[in-house]
């Protein structure tokens, strides 16, 4: 029982200190703004590779799921007369509230988290990190800085494209599915009856904080890394599970504060 | 560059002094280092021999701020080395073991990193002191190259390429002819002496490599188990009757195979 209990407690410490030095990075991070202008290209080069070459991923994600959510609903709704046309409406709000930032925001973990994780960590293993210490350059100016500004600028267009897509998908199938067969007027004019401009913006606001999360869990995770070569793996790992896990906790009381 | 700033670098480039006050680090329940103390004069080029394991590099990252001691304190010129604020009033560079270059960028952009991120130079200026720097180094062919494509000796050199880069007052070197053949470990020795001899930078060296220590160490300081053991010329230190430092600087191999049996 005591084994248990100090086994419990250590985790639970593990578990603090990550977010107490996430925090610390974070605020270190921030303390650097003032450098951006001489940090231009770095966000450019970081968010060309985290926000464009993540769109086409993010497009097909978002237009399978705005296709699947209507098509289950369109499925459910079958057997009551006439409610199929309010496929517009379920749809274009699921996307811009829920699905679309948070979908985005585990794709991001998945396909960026995990590469910002392995860079940083092999910088790390490899003492590229240490050589920047030894120059007086602080890490987290030209690692982790440049990275969270590249992803404040792009998860709201990563977003809006993930939710467009989304909405173009239900329509494709609202239209084309035997079973449902919906006017795209009907399905289009449902779903601006619902979706405000404040819809869309608590969807981003989410998105925004899902962004910052994930990069400043994986550049933590990368510098914490201590070891050889199979420790970034089990980086890699870590941080991805870490940002999913805090996106779908995050995502549950952020949304009761926005309701 | 205007007489006062001149003035500035030159001053900035004077060789510092290190002393190092009963040092002890520990990782958990190893204890690395015991009371380590030494000093090391300004301009001298100072060897730490040991073998693996000894807590050498341990030691050398204390120095340079990279770990903090955990008891005792090294100090740079009056300066406590575990303070940031050292490291930007005192130049300190580091030769690390595996080079640690920056893999993504070319060798003249890892020369030009410091300097840029400093924005000590315009571009102009800044590509003459690089290239002034790959030509001290014979690296002019390399400078285009991404580290991957480099060999060890080329790596090393870079390494040290980069170091100078930053007109350091305090050279550290973390077994720099580790994996080089012993054209290549020679050449970096005369490196490491010219450029105390012309820049007259204060060079720290861990090494286990006793040719390199006689060769270049003014003073060799043997570090064994955590704990220095003798400070003095490599001459003397081979004299000296210590069986243990006898047995680590003059080994006799037994090798049990028949293959190795001698002559």
């Amino acid at each position: 029982m005591d084994n248990y209990l100090n086994r419990m407690r250590q985790q639970i410490t593990k578990r603090l200190d990550f977010i107490g030095r996430a925090c610390m990075l974070f605020v270190e991070a921030v303390r650097f703004i003032p450098t951006l202008p001489k940090q231009w290209f770095r966000v450019i080069d970081h968010a060309f590779s985290m926000g464009y070459l993540t769109l086409p991923i993010v497009g097909v994600l978002s237009f399978f799921i705005g296709a699947v959510l209507a098509l289950e609903t369109g499925y459910s709704l079958a057997n009551f007369a006439g409610a199929q046309r309010y496929l517009g409406n379920i749809v274009g709000l699921s996307m811009c509230q829920e699905l679309g930032p948070v979908m985005t925001a585990l794709l991001l973990a998945g396909r960026v988290g995990s590469s910002i994780t392995a860079e940083i960590a092999s910088m790390k293993v490899y003492q590229e990190v240490d050589a920047l210490t030894t120059m007086n350059i602080p890490p987290a100016r030209v690692l982790v800085m440049p990275r969270l500004v590249a992803i404040a600028f792009m998860m709201p267009i990563l977003t809006i494209f993930s939710v467009i897509i989304g909405w173009y998908g239900g329509a494709v199938v609202s239209q084309h599915v035997d079973f449902i067969h919906l006017d795209p007027n009907i399905y289009w004019r449902g779903l601006k009856s619902l979706v405000e401009f404040e819809s869309v913006w608590d969807g981003l606001v989410k998105a925004e904080i899902f962004g910052l999360l994930i990069v400043l869990i994986a550049c933590n995770e990368g510098l914490r890394t201590q070891g050889g070569p199979r420790e970034i793996g089990r980086a890699v790992t870590r941080a991805v599970v870490a940002s999913m896990v805090a996106v779908l906790f995050l995502n549950y009381f952020i949304t009761k504060i926005q309701l | 560059m205007h007489a006062s700033q001149q003035n500035q670098a030159e001053s900035k480039r004077q060789p510092v002094s290190v002393r190092v006050d009963q040092v002890s680090k520990r990782f958990g329940a190893q204890e690395v280092l015991k009371n380590v103390g030494f000093e090391v004069e300004p301009g001298e080029i100072f060897v730490i021999m040991g073998p693996s394991g000894s807590g050498k590099s341990v030691l050398l990252k204390n120095i340079i701020g990279l770990e903090v001691p955990d008891e005792g304190t090294v100090w740079i010129d009056q300066l406590d080395a575990s303070k940031r604020e050292t490291h930007s009033q005192v130049l300190t560079a580091m030769v690390f073991q595996s080079g640690a270059l920056f893999n993504s960028l070319s060798v003249f952009d890892n020369l030009a990193f410091y300097p840029r991120e400093h924005e000590l130079y315009d571009e102009g200026t800044l590509k003459k002191k690089v290239d002034r720097v790959l030509e001290m180094l014979s690296l002019q062919d390399a400078a285009e190259k991404l580290p991957s494509a480099l060999s060890g000796g080329m790596r090393k050199r870079v390494a040290i390429a980069r170091a100078l880069m930053m007109e350091p007052q305090l050279l550290l070197y973390d077994e720099p002819t580790s994996e080089l053949d012993p054209i290549m470990a020679a050449t970096i020795c005369e490196i490491i002496a010219t450029l105390r001899d012309e820049l007259g930078v204060t060079s720290v060296v861990v090494t286990h490599d006793r040719d390199v220590a006689s060769s270049i160490g003014d003073r060799v300081a043997v570090l064994m188990h955590g704990s220095i053991r003798k400070i003095d010329t490599m001459d003397k230190l081979k004299a000296i009757d210590d069986s243990e430092i006898k047995e680590f600087l003059n080994p006799e191999v037994n090798l049990k195979h028949p293959r190795f049996k001698t002559q």
